[in-house]
């Protein structure tokens, strides 16, 4: 058995932000064939409404699981998630279902659109089950789908698309019940630079319209865009960046900041 | 619920194929269990409305030996209420009947005086000619039984030998006598003028005999009616009574054999159709288990993932046991008309089947299939959104298959073992184990289906071979002598018998004996009574064929042999000793052996001629058939063509064969069509079954198969690599369901044919037939994965491991 809670606690606090989510010793531990692997190792996070938080780490560092608990979508060891207060990690299968419905929106690393649905019928999807009336869900998913520029792919299914135009019906569906925070995997992962450029874009966007962001990254030019970014090592919280809010020309900046946030050293 | 809707429907029209084949299983599944509720349901009820219809007598007192007066007997039951006594009617006997000069064989009828119509009790039907009260003078009104199986109809001649000649008579209609005109009946009643009856009948030796039916108001009194009548007489009623179960019986064994094993079928059906049904919502679950994942983390509970699967389901279930039911009342109709044909009054319903009982079987499946889709749809219960996203699977499934492949597997599988297509084939089948397990049991199955169908029809149609142990004799031939004026027993002895060609006869003749039942304590009843068919021999039963499941045949004067049904209802087993009262007296017997017979339902006994003739010397004349075999290499038919052309005014001949046949070939008819139905519709079930799993599977592996391709094998090796695979778990299949087949569904015949008198279904082996059957399955299995593998062979490589 592993003994997880000796690991090192980080505890990082912006006492002039309102605190979106706060997670206290959070530990997830999973199994592989008869082996055990502790993925979240005690950590100690906040996030802040209206910020746009990046998780960054290499691949196998834990930040994808970060990103399941942080949003209810997988099970704790142990330790505490709280959203706005409450201990989303307490709650019952409907409490569990009508937070996901309600509160969050998720953008998966793979995309994972439902292959049978249209790009109409995914994004308009968590409305129905939101218990929205029809129509206004369908105008919803429409217009997010032409903000999204794919507003006239909307009746193809996702194999008759690109993956930068499933990526962006992604987003739409992750947007259209108004959450509080969208939680974003990896956006740029599957797609080429262009396409994932235009995705950043949105979400910087979204960000500066006042929408929480956390998103999971091992890309540089992609974590540029956070407000703070949190670097994820080992299944721990390896140290903290403050970065402010993003403007274009920043680009260049902000990736010699990372790089040597990350590394020590200058680019 | 619109999200449930949204995402049912998405299923539906998404994934055709699979819902297809569910859709075809279902509908099979309650097609069979249908037919046989409808073939049931439906043969009681016609059987039931003409018998209300015609005033159905519930018992028949046959006055034949003298021992009570028929006219005391008649008055006593006249004057009881409750009851309605038909008149009481004289006939004769007579056992020869030709229609346009070809003699019907095995024919035991009872010439009647016909009362003035209509009848109180078994009313006549009219199927052909006209309603009169009577029918007129040199005309005959004939049965159903006889006319429908030997093709007369009114106008038509026909002709009656008696001791005194030949009778000619014009039939003026044909009729439903509803308790004589049952399938595989050989006895039926001759409606004849009361002028023609004095004419013909009173001149014939020995004298008249008297029949009266009695229907009650409520069957259920008659045993009360019956203390009362026997307290009247002073005496046990010693003469025959045909009972209403007997009466009723044969119009419902074929449908009740073959409905017996279609709902036997038709649950393992369903029990299949479960299996498949949760094997398909697991697989759906488990291949959509990231698309479930998904739905749920956009906040769409577990319940209503659920709720979808459900509703999917139930809706195929509906859908698909509509069709089912249609059919079903074309299959049970045509079933219940084939064995009820001679209750077709052309205006009594036949082809009103809709079976009330049939709907609400239908009802059943889909609540079945309801039930089954809310237990296996529970699986999508547990999955995990970011477990599924993660693996695809959950963690404990993830973390097993981490665990990797079992050693022994893996040794087995080894590419250097076998051919590599069919290592490849079964490693599919073998990666596959639920799918697998599942291609074995619906090949055993089916196989057991097959082999089970094969033998009993085979057993059926070829029951010349074990018609001693239906209860007949299996002689070679039997001679009547129809004309005791013009040869006796003497001369048939010095003229035939006495032909070198033969090898042993014997003589036989029959008798109506009672037999005293001993009450349980306490029983309102003190004694109760039942009345058997005896066959008498004057000769050796043992060397005419006749035999016994226990003990042996008598021999001497004071020795029976019982059937089982009598056996069963006294309590008796060979070695105890009997009373019985053969014409009036009372004899004690020993019982030497128990046999089954078909006929009468067992309710019969064996007994020597010596046995009566302590009573009644002269009863060897009353013995007018002889059974006999011939020596080996003589020619049956060409020795009874002989004897008919030297003497076929004076003496009926049949073979025995021409006899069983008479009798069986309509059983034959009957059993063909629902077995053969019931052997095809598992034999498609294990295609579509078959399509279905390889389909799903093959969906799963579109990767390897693209890998297979990409390095150099054709699709036409990969798909023989699968088919391979399915031959060989479909063949242990088989192999599994040969013993199933031979040994395991024959004692459900047993059961069912048991109330019938036959406790051990004589059963006839054909290896070469058996092993006919045994390949069908395993090539609809290979058939199957055959044309599910179609689609590797249309997709590129690249499409195949995009997919």
């Amino acid at each position: 058995m592993i003994d997880f809670r000796r690991r090192p606690c980080v505890i990082t606090h912006n006492p002039r932000k309102e605190v979106l989510i706060k997670t206290v010793d959070l530990c997830k531990v999973y199994s592989s064939g008869h082996e055990q692997f502790l993925a979240a190792k005690s950590i100690n996070l906040e996030v802040y409404q209206g910020d746009f938080t990046v998780i960054m780490g290499s691949s196998g560092s834990g930040k994808s699981t970060l990103l399941y608990l942080l949003s209810g979508l997988d099970g704790i060891t142990s330790g505490e998630v709280m959203f706005k207060g409450e201990r989303i990690d307490a709650y019952t299968e409907k409490e569990l279902t009508d937070f996901r419905s309600n509160k969050i929106g998720y953008v998966y690393q793979s995309i994972n659109l439902v292959p049978d649905f249209t790009l109409l019928e995914n994004v308009a999807f968590p409305g129905y089950v939101a218990g929205r009336s029809k129509s206004e869900v369908n105008e919803q998913a429409l217009s997010l789908l032409h903000q999204m520029g794919i507003g006239a792919q909307a009746g193809r299914l996702p194999s008759q698309v690109s993956g930068g135009q499933q990526q962006r019906a992604a987003i739409a569906r992750a947007l259209i019940n108004s959450p509080e925070v969208i939680f974003v995997d990896e956006p740029t992962g599957a797609l080429s630079q262009e396409q994932g450029a235009v995705i950043l874009d949105l979400l910087t966007e979204m960000n500066q319209n006042n929408q929480s962001i956390v998103m999971v990254t091992h890309d540089i030019q992609a974590a540029c865009r956070a407000d703070r970014l949190s670097v994820v090592k080992d299944g721990t919280i390896d140290g903290i960046l403050e970065l402010g809010k993003y403007a274009p020309d920043q680009l260049k900046a902000r990736e010699n900041q990372i790089f040597m946030f990350m590394s020590g050293e200058e680019r | 619920m619109y999200e449930v809707w949204k995402l049912c429907w998405t299923n539906l029209k998404h994934k055709k194929v699979q819902n297809s084949f569910i859709a075809i299983i279902i509908m099979l599944a309650a097609l069979l269990l249908s037919t046989a509720v409808s073939v049931l349901n439906n043969t009681n009820r016609m059987y039931e409305s003409m018998h209300d219809q015609s005033r159905g007598a519930h018992q028949i007192l046959q006055l034949e030996n003298g021992i009570h007066d028929p006219v005391q007997v008649h008055t006593w039951w006249e004057e009881q209420s409750g009851v309605t006594v038909s008149d009481l009617m004289r006939y004769r006997y007579l056992s020869s009947m030709s229609h346009a000069g070809e003699e019907i064989l095995n024919v035991d009828l009872f010439m009647m005086d016909a009362p003035e119509g209509p009848f109180p009790v078994d009313r006549l039907q009219f199927v052909e000619g006209e309603e009169q009260s009577t029918p007129e003078a040199g005309t005959a009104w004939i049965p159903t039984s006889l006319a429908y199986s030997n093709d007369i109809h009114v106008g038509d001649s026909v002709e009656f030998k008696t001791d005194e000649g030949v009778i000619r008579l014009k039939v003026a209609a044909v009729v439903v006598d509803i308790s004589y005109c049952s399938p595989f009946a050989t006895s039926g009643r001759i409606w004849l003028n009361h002028e023609d009856y004095t004419k013909h009948m009173t001149l014939l030796p020995g004298e008249d005999k008297y029949m009266t039916g009695l229907r009650f108001e409520d069957y259920s009194q008659q045993r009360a009616y019956w203390e009362r009548f026997e307290q009247y007489l002073g005496t046990p009623y010693l003469e025959s009574v045909k009972d209403f179960e007997s009466l009723s019986s044969y119009y419902m064994i074929a449908n009740q054999v073959i409905s017996f094993v279609m709902i036997f079928l038709a649950v393992v059906m369903i029990c299949v159709a479960l299996y498949t049904l949760g094997f398909t919502i697991a697989d759906a679950i488990l291949s959509n288990y990231r698309t479930i994942g998904i739905i749920k983390s956009v906040g769409l509970s577990s319940r209503k993932v659920i709720m979808a699967y459900v509703a999917q389901y139930t809706f195929l279930a509906l859908v698909s046991v509509i069709p089912g039911m249609l059919v079903s009342n074309i299959l049970s109709g045509t079933i219940v008309a084939g064995s009820m044909a001679y209750l077709n009054t052309g205006s009594s319903g036949m082809n009103d089947l809709l079976s009330v009982a049939g709907v609400w079987t239908s009802v059943g499946v889909v609540a079945v299939i309801f039930l089954s889709a809310l237990l296996f749809a529970n699986k999508a219960r547990h999955v995990e959104p970011a477990q599924a996203v993660r693996y695809g699977m959950s963690e404990k499934e993830y973390s097993h298959q981490s665990g990797g492949t079992g050693t022994w597997k893996r040794k087995l599988l080894q590419l250097d073992t076998l051919p590599t297509s069919m290592i490849i084939g079964l490693r599919s089948v073998t990666k596959n184990i639920r799918g697998s397990l599942l291609i074995v049991l619906i090949s055993t199955l089916s196989t057991a289906v097959l082999v089970f169908g094969f033998l009993f029809v085979y057993s059926i149609a070829s029951i010349h071979g074990t018609i001693a142990k239906w209860g007949y004799d299996s002689a070679d031939l039997s001679i009547r002598i129809d004309n005791p004026a013009k040869m006796t027993f003497a001369q048939l002895q010095e003229e035939v018998l006495s032909d070198p060609r033969v090898k042993n006869y014997s003589r036989y003749g029959d008798a109506n004996a009672v037999v005293p039942i001993p009450m349980k304590d306490g029983a309102a009843v003190k004694q109760d009574t039942m009345g058997i068919l005896l066959t008498v021999a004057d000769g050796n039963y043992d060397q005419i064929g006749y035999e016994n499941v226990d003990g042996r045949n008598p021999v001497s004067a004071n020795e029976i042999s019982v059937g089982v049904n009598v056996a069963r209802t006294l309590g008796i087993q060979a070695g105890d000793t009997m009373d019985i009262y053969i014409e009036g007296v009372k004899h004690t017997l020993t019982v030497t052996g128990i046999y089954q017979a078909i006929a009468n339902m067992s309710n019969t006994g064996r007994i020597t001629a010596d046995v009566i003739k302590t009573s009644n010397p002269d009863y060897g004349s009353a013995m007018n058939t002889t059974f006999m075999n011939l020596n080996e290499g003589t020619s049956t038919d060409s020795f009874v063509k002989e004897l008919q052309e030297r003497y076929g005014s004076v003496l009926g001949i049949a073979s025995q064969a021409s006899l069983v046949d008479e009798v069986f070939s309509q059983a034959v008819k009957i059993i063909v069509l629902p077995v053969s139905v019931m052997a095809l519709l598992f034999i498609v079930i294990t295609f579509v079954i078959i399509y279905s799993i390889c389909r799903i599977n093959m969906k799963k592996e579109s990767r390897t198969y693209g890998i297979y391709k990409s390095i150099g094998m054709t699709s036409r090796q990969i798909r023989l690599s699968e088919t391979t695979g399915i031959l060989v778990v479909s063949g242990i299949g088989a192999l599994v369901g040969i013993p199933l087949g031979l040994l395991g569904l024959p004692p459900l015949l047993n059961v069912i044919l048991s109330d019938y008198g036959i406790v051990k279904v004589p059963l006839i082996m054909n290896g070469g037939g058996i092993a006919s059957m045994i390949p069908l399955s395993v090539i609809a299995a290979g058939l199957g994965c055959w044309a599910a593998s179609k689609s590797i062979q249309s997709a590129s490589p690249r499409v195949l491991v995009v997919d």
